[in-house]
């Protein structure tokens, strides 16, 4: 193969990898904003925490002598249970008090939770770099050829990730669950006229959000291999990029700017400069913001922040 | 089926309903009628749980309402029809129809709900893919009806149905109410600003005033009532 079409495919899945993180993520900060119009500031935290757990217990795994598939499931599961909890408790304490306040009193409420989470996590664990277990060491290799611009772990987080979402927009779109969350979206009070518990569903979302942030940061900090209590809020401002990028309030919207976003930000980093990579995400969200509100998807301007 | 007694109720500091005392009997369909303010929907609000009243008792089937929420009392057979319709307009008629049988558990009974359903509003059967949004206001209102009835509720409370309706479809719409009042034996609590209308179609009304029950009685007598007359059906 071309040296030049390598190294351009390369990029290309590099890019789709990292924006599969950012695509879970960016869904979980949307289907938040459908139903409540909140931007959950703290989501970058719980991602946060969902890699500290899965790093505790693929850690743990490896003591038992668990295989690598077993080993990842314990890591995944531990991750997306706990970081489930997290985004219950949090809509708990942080916003259902504040359900009929000013829209400004959850958002701040939404910052103070995600600076006290890092905080946390720095004192109860460290502040340094932590290396997290390797989990894809036993992936088959590719096909003679393919090794060139792709790795085993980029095509798996890859196929994780569409899997995922093809499972959200079942659930979404064709589940009970879903239509209630839908309709929730368009008009709470008529929702509950017709017997939904809306508090539940509400919950049932935050848990959600939580769940997708958790497998994001599971596969990526596999694939990376360090963690520390920061990585969530740069990924957390980046999804929220992507989020804004797609529309936010619509999942489909959100995947397509997360896989955008991550393509984006590869392209800048392997065709110009990597100095640059953060900065040409956020310089697509300025765009964005100034040419195309509403989102490549959306189809009105949000009314709360 | 429902009893308010001295009930007061409204928002915040601002009391809309200054203590009213209402009986709806099972099977009946009782019509509220009153001009614009004057604490009708506030008062189904009121029923339905969305507001609390700040003072008397609301007692559905024989039991105090205080405390719960609008879906336990849709889980006892309540049902709101509020005014606008609020239909989810980006979702489809048989999405919105599948959410009025949000409690219903089994798929057996849903299915013969719908086809209830489809039976008074045949339109609705045709546009069920179709953007709840796009509908005419009169096929809304169907939807909304429609979506109530998905419920089985034992009790509906109408919340304006005629409003900003043509006067055929309103026409058409509250046949069906006396419909369903007839085949489902489902007792009807009709807010209606048409006091003409409403009082055609119920067998008891009430006059609300200012929030305040000033007049009430048989349907027929209140058409023929010289107050009701001159204030809400326009003749002197």
């Amino acid at each position: 193969m071309n040296e030049g079409v390598a190294y351009f495919l390369g990029i290309c899945f590099s890019g789709l990898t990292r924006g599969s993180i950012y695509a879970l993520m960016a869904l979980g900060y949307t289907l938040v904003y459908g139903i409540l119009s909140l931007i959950n500031f703290a989501h970058g935290e719980v991602y946060m925490i969902g890699a500290f757990v899965g790093l505790v217990f693929a850690g743990l795994g490896t003591i038992l002598g668990l295989g690598p598939v077993a080993n990842a499931a314990l890591a995944l599961g531990a991750a997306i249970v706990w970081a489930g909890a997290y985004g219950f408790i949090l809509e708990r304490v942080a916003y259902r008090p504040l359900r009929r306040a000013p829209r400004l009193a959850p958002l701040i409420t939404a910052i103070g939770m995600s600076l006290f989470l890092r905080e946390f996590v720095i004192l109860a664990q460290t502040s340094d770099f932590v290396a997290f277990p390797p989990l894809f060491e036993a992936l088959p290799s590719l096909p003679q050829g393919w090794g060139e611009f792709v790795l085993p772990s980029e095509l798996l987080i890859l196929c994780s990730t569409l899997a995922v979402l093809f499972g959200l927009y079942l659930l979404v779109q064709h589940s009970k669950m879903g239509l209630a969350m839908r309709s929730i979206a368009q008009d709470p009070e008529m929702a509950r006229l017709l017997g939904i518990d809306v508090d539940k569903i509400i919950s049932f979302t935050f848990v959600l959000g939580s769940a997708l942030a958790a497998v994001g940061a599971v596969l990526i900090s596999a694939q990376i291999g360090q963690i520390n209590a920061n990585i969530g809020f740069i990924v957390g401002i980046k999804a929220f990029t992507a989020a804004v990028l797609g529309g936010v309030g619509s999942p489909g919207g959100a995947a397509l700017g997360g896989l955008v976003l991550g393509l984006t930000e590869s392209l800048a980093a392997g065709y110009l400069s990597s100095d640059y990579e953060d900065g040409f995400a956020f310089l697509v969200l300025v765009l964005i913001l100034l040419f195309r509100p509403a989102g490549l998807v959306g189809k009105n301007l949000p009314e709360k922040v | 089926m429902l009893e308010l007694v001295g009930v007061k109720s409204g928002y915040g500091p601002i009391e809309a309903l200054k203590g009213i005392d209402l009986q709806v009997g099972e099977g009946e369909i009782v019509a509220l009628i009153g001009a614009n303010g004057a604490g009708k929907s506030t008062c189904l609000k009121t029923i339905v749980g969305l507001l609390r009243p700040t003072a008397g008792q609301v007692r559905f089937c024989g039991q105090d309402t205080l405390g719960l929420k609008p879906q336990q009392l849709v889980a006892q057979g309540m049902s709101l029809v509020p005014e606008g319709r609020r239909i989810f307009g980006d979702l489809t008629v048989g999405e919105n129809l599948g959410l009025g049988a949000y409690l219903t558990a089994s798929r057996a009974q849903v299915q013969l709900d719908l086809a209830y359903v489809f039976d008074l509003f045949p339109i609705l059967q045709e546009r069920q893919k179709q953007r709840a949004g796009t509908l005419s206001g009169g096929q809304q209102q169907m939807l909304a009806l429609g979506r109530a009835l998905m419920g089985r509720p034992k009790f509906l409370l109408l919340d304006e149905p005629s409003l900003g309706l043509a006067p055929l479809i309103i026409k058409e719409i509250f046949a069906m109410i006396q419909r369903i009042n007839r085949e489902q034996k489902t007792t009807i609590l009709l807010v209606e600003q048409n006091a003409h209308l409403a009082l055609k179609t119920a067998q008891r009304a009430y006059v609300l005033e200012s929030g305040v029950l000033t007049l009430q009685g048989l349907a027929k007598e209140l058409l023929g009532n010289k107050e009701v007359q001159a204030a809400y059906l326009g003749l002197v």
